[in-house]
């Protein structure tokens, strides 16, 4: 009795493991070939050049209006935080820069995801294989997602490298803290 | 092969409506393990909805589906897991290699990565594309990526195969090699392989059985033998005649027009006269002529080729989208 009830547990968390992440037919193979294509496609290139630009100008205009925005505020700290959400006068801040294009490379890398495997004819091949259809999508959604997720953190980690060198104040350790709280966001 | 053979596919009135057009209607297929079957038709004949239903690709409006015993629409996994499906037009990714291609199927059929190696390689050689491999696709030649296609379909090691136009728009000799590997499948590895395709002659050549398709409907089924007879019952059965010397064709024509059965002679060509007549009386024909002195040169009873049937049913399929 005991055995059997093993065994039935056994099955249906078997079956449980079948519906998520690291079994559900498809979905790892799917995710590992978009993320390929992300990383070597020349759309991402040019996409992660784009932001890298706008965030090292965000951050190095904001590392030169640093001492001026302090005075202005009155508030002595976050200084090193200041650097990501400071606007320079001329450009808006790291923050807000991120949190316009983010999205918008999502859109530029997802926009075709289906209606491009359709066009080129392999979507028919695809939809033969013993996948499910859910894989698919979830699967370059997924792939989609890390590839941002890795461009953002490793942007941030850059400029805040780039703002030590050019202010000289370290962050503190709550400054670090909240900025590692705000990258997944 | 004994006369109860299993049946890894069977439908039984299989019914596909799109608003009003019906692209299948009461299709009844008994097709059985390691058979080469044909599904012959004119575009727009339901031969491709008829494969979509059958991967449970697209949901019947009425009637079964059983491959491998299995209803596709609701177990479409597992079906499609032991049955590989080459899509008219097949696509692969322009970017990734031959070799890369086939491998990503492999893993999305969920091969370990040794297992897979070895097979895409094997694959690989019998389809002919060893050489070119760790090309891009992008670069493959037409007749190239209908052999990667075949090559595609046999990774997850399939029971079924279903091929949809698999030669169209290849050179004959590109075709002639798909065709041939696609019979050594059937015979060497006791595949069952589904054949769509409008080339008759190409069917004739490597299907055991075809069905003839016109308006979503079967019109004519059976081994390609019997077809013939099957579809041309009551029409009058031709006799080619040559004899010798042009100037005696006239006469025997005149002569073999008395005959019993004989409804009519035509003179085809410069010897050759083509005998409409109601039965088979080529003895007749023999003992007439070679009695009134005529030499003989050519007799042949016309055999209802694919293509008179094609032809017939075919002509008025046209005209319908």
């Amino acid at each position: 009795m005991s055995e059997r009830r093993r065994d039935g547990a056994a099955l249906w968390l078997g079956r449980l493991r079948g519906y998520l992440w690291p079994g559900a037919p498809g979905l790892r193979a799917v995710y590992r070939k978009e993320m390929a294509d992300h990383i070597n496609s020349s759309r991402f290139m040019i996409l992660a050049a784009i932001v890298a630009i706008a965030g090292l100008a965000a951050i190095y205009v904001a590392a030169l209006n640093i001492r001026a925005e302090v005075r202005r505020t009155a508030e002595t700290g976050f200084i090193f935080l200041r650097l990501f959400t400071a606007s320079g006068g001329s450009l808006p801040p790291f923050t807000s820069f991120v949190g316009f294009l983010g999205p918008l490379v999502g859109l530029a890398l997802g926009f075709d995801a289906i209606n491009g495997e359709r066009a080129r004819g392999t979507l028919s091949r695809l939809v033969a294989q013993p996948i499910y259809r859910d894989s698919v999508i979830n699967g370059k959604f997924l792939a989609g997602i890390a590839i941002i997720a890795m461009m953002i953190f490793s942007l941030g980690l850059i400029v805040a490298g780039m703002g030590l060198s050019l202010i000289g104040i370290p962050p503190t350790a709550e400054e670090a803290l909240r900025i590692l709280c705000y990258r997944p966001y | 092969m004994t006369g109860n053979r299993e049946h890894v596919i069977r439908t039984e009135n299989l019914t596909k409506r799109y608003g009003q057009l019906v692209a299948v209607k009461d299709l009844n297929l008994e097709i059985a393990r390691g058979e080469v079957f044909g599904l012959l038709g004119p575009n727009g004949a339901g031969k491709t909805t008829t494969i979509l239903m059958l991967l449970g690709l697209t949901e019947p409006t009425a009637g079964s589906v059983r491959v491998l015993g299995r209803d596709p629409a609701r177990e479409a996994l597992a079906v499609k897991a032991r049955v590989g499906y080459l899509p008219e037009d097949v696509g692969f990714y322009e970017h990734l290699t031959g070799r890369q291609n086939l491998m990503y199927t492999a893993d999305l059929n969920g091969l370990d990565p040794a297992e897979a190696t070895r097979r895409v390689e094997r694959l690989l050689g019998q389809v002919g594309l060893s050489e070119v491999a760790d090309k891009r696709v992008e670069q493959y030649s037409h007749g190239m990526r209908q052999r990667l296609g075949l090559a595609d379909v046999l990774v997850k090691d399939p029971e079924i195969i279903i091929l949809d136009e698999p030669t169209q728009g290849i050179d004959p000799e590109g075709a002639e090699e798909l065709l041939a590997l696609i019979r050594d499948l059937s015979r060497n590895r006791g595949m069952t392989v589904l054949i769509s395709s409008h080339l008759l002659d190409q069917m004739q050549r490597i299907c055991d059985r075809v069905a003839i398709f016109v308006r979503g409907e079967v019109v004519a089924e059976g081994p390609i033998e019997t077809l013939g007879r099957q579809v041309m019952r009551g029409e009058p059965l031709i006799v080619e005649v040559e004899v010798a010397g042009p100037d005696d064709v006239d006469e025997a024509a005149r002569s073999l027009a008395g005959l019993p059965e004989v409804q009519a002679v035509d003179r085809s060509g410069e010897n050759l006269l083509l005998v409409r007549c109601s039965a088979d009386v080529r003895e007749h024909i023999a003992s007439h002529l070679i009695q009134r002195g005529f030499s003989l040169r050519h007799l042949r009873l016309r055999g209802y080729e694919l293509s008179d049937i094609y032809m017939r049913y075919f002509r008025g399929g046209e005209g319908h989208v």
